[in-house]
């Protein structure tokens, strides 16, 4: 027998299309409802058009910035995704090392919560001296804030593996190893994803501020660029650009994330409390 | 009609066979508290060792030791001869808790100790199918743990143990957290799974049962061990024959038993 979707009493059918659309229909109301307010106010010169750019200019300073674009976009694009998927790898494995017995907890924890705390932005600097200008500061960067939100979630979610699902590999003749790979790492994937996420929308954050500091080249930089020509609108431009960026690396995170989360209570989907009442 | 442990009961055509399971004199402490003392015990290869006491009397504890999940400060336990040195698929544990895991389905559950050994795909597919026939889950072979009820989770636990081909299962109070039809029905399935010969490729399993169910006990048990005081202070021969059913838990001699059984917790 195939697995039902949902183990619910009542067919749900209808009643859950309609629902599907109307949330659909919520999730872009938001989004266009602002872009609309946006273009009201600009337009009828409510606010201040030097700070607030009505949406022509907002085409103008595009055409402006479009020579430089594609170049800007892929080394921003790199350096993100290579020093988020870097900062992530390096994450989850000190979370692991930390994880694994007393003796690793001890000689590794102190110095994890010493350098944890330290603000970012004020090593770039540091990066700079060290790595000289170019995109191996940016990207050690992005790599180093990526790391310290991964290793801490690591640790927690390891945390919170239940023991008897431990102890039940173990009476199965499961190795300690074994453990690991079939029990600890399945157990932890939800926890992981969402640390996941929340690190790739930082990174685009940091790859920002790291290349406001020395970048040649790079979305950040065109930023840069453009404030000094106090060209807002262009500056607005690329805010948008980075928004979307985030926006679809968060989708392709959630698409790939569900065969590795389908298993788990859908809470989330409605809200917490709403999905204790009434059908799945 | 209690018996001391280490002695064959008379009069009954006992092979000379080392027990299955041996325990001398084991203590253990937790801190400050002692939990088992001095506590000896043979188990019969083939039979299902019940074991009750009061609640914190150390049967858990006792079964852990056998698990090798609790290292015993003092006294020695052996299975077959061999000493016990930590937990492995030869004596498997079903927990009083849920235990399956929740990101497989039942059918992977059921496969897990079969993956684990590197059993080739075939083979596993078909143990797995006898193993989910046998605890009637054949139709929810697909099916994700949180869209089980909890008898059908303890099912899949049972299920994924005996997938392990263990020579001994320890059950830790399992029915425990599940209403009277399904624990009944559970305990009838535990019976006819234990004398079922097809599952195992060992000749025969052994079980010990924990319970505060003193008629779980009575109807599952060939001997009824008694803990008092961190060690199993009597054993009672179990009176039912086999095969059993449920109704026989009503009969008037049973009812006394259990009577007589609880005053001796107290």
């Amino acid at each position: 027998m195939r697995a039902p979707s949902s183990l619910g009493m009542v067919e749900p059918g209808a009643e859950e299309g309609r629902a599907r659309w109307a949330s659909r229909a919520r999730r872009v109301a938001t989004p266009v409802a602002i872009l609309l307010l946006y273009y009201t106010l600009t337009e009828t010169r409510t606010v201040d058009k030097v700070f607030f750019p009505p949406v022509g200019k907002l085409w103008d300073s595009w055409q402006g910035i479009w020579p430089a674009f594609p170049g800007g976009l892929a080394s921003s694009v790199f350096m993100t995704l290579t020093g988020w998927a870097i900062g992530t790898v390096i994450g989850v494995a000190m979370g692991l090392v930390m994880a694994y017995s007393r003796v690793t907890r001890d000689l590794f924890g102190g110095v994890f919560d010493f350098l944890r705390p330290v603000p970012i932005f004020a090593l770039i600097p540091l990066f700079i001296l060290w790595f000289g200008l170019g995109q191996e500061p940016q990207i050690a960067l992005i790599a180093l804030g990526t790391s310290t939100i991964l290793g801490v979630t690591t640790i927690e979610a390891i945390r919170n593996v239940a023991a008897v699902h431990v102890r039940a590999a173990l009476t199965l003749g499961a190795t300690r190893a074994q453990v690991y790979r079939t029990v600890v790492v399945p157990s932890i994937s939800p926890h992981m994803l969402g640390a996941i996420r929340l690190a790739a929308a930082a990174s685009w954050g940091l790859d920002v501020a790291a290349e406001f500091m020395g970048a040649q080249s790079g979305l950040g930089y065109i930023m840069i660029n453009r404030q000094q020509y106090l060209d807002i609108a262009g500056i607005l431009d690329i805010v948008i650009v980075y928004s979307c960026l985030a926006v679809i690396l968060d989708q392709v995170i959630q698409r790939l994330e569900h065969p590795f989360t389908k298993w788990t209570e859908r809470r989330v989907q409605r809200g917490v409390v709403a999905s204790m009442i009434g059908n799945a | 009609m209690g018996v001391d442990p280490l002695q064959q009961p008379m009069g009954m055509a006992m092979e000379a066979r080392r027990p299955k399971i041996c325990l001398r004199d084991i203590d253990v402490r937790f801190g400050a508290l002692q939990v088992l003392h001095g506590l000896s015990l043979d188990v019969r290869e083939g039979e299902v060792f019940a074991i009750i006491g009061q609640s914190g009397c150390g049967k858990s504890t006792l079964l852990n030791v056998i698990a090798g999940f609790v290292v015993p400060n003092a006294g020695v336990v052996t299975v077959d001869d061999q000493p016990v040195v930590g937990p492995g698929p030869d004596r498997v544990m079903v927990f009083q808790e849920d235990a399956v895991f929740p990101w497989a389905t039942v059918r992977r559950n059921v496969e897990y100790a079969l993956r684990l050994r590197g059993v080739k795909s075939e083979i596993r597919q078909q143990r797995g199918d006898s193993i989910l026939d046998l605890v009637s889950l054949t139709d929810h072979a697909e099916f994700w743990p949180r869209q089980l009820s909890g008898g059908m989770k303890k099912r899949v636990d049972l299920a994924r143990a005996l997938a392990a081909d263990p020579e001994v299962v320890l059950m830790d109070e399992p029915y425990a957290a599940l209403d009277q039809f399904t624990k009944e029905r559970l305990q009838h399935q535990f019976l006819q799974i234990m004398h079922a010969e097809k599952i195992s490729t060992q000749a025969t399993m052994t079980a010990v049962f924990v319970t505060h169910d003193i008629e779980e006990a009575i109807y599952v048990g060939d001997r009824i061990g008694i803990m008092t005081n961190g060690a199993v202070s009597e054993i009672v021969d179990g009176p039912l024959p086999h095969p059993r059913t449920l109704d026989m838990k009503l009969a008037p001699e049973i009812q006394a038993l259990r009577r007589d059984l609880v005053g001796r917790l107290r």
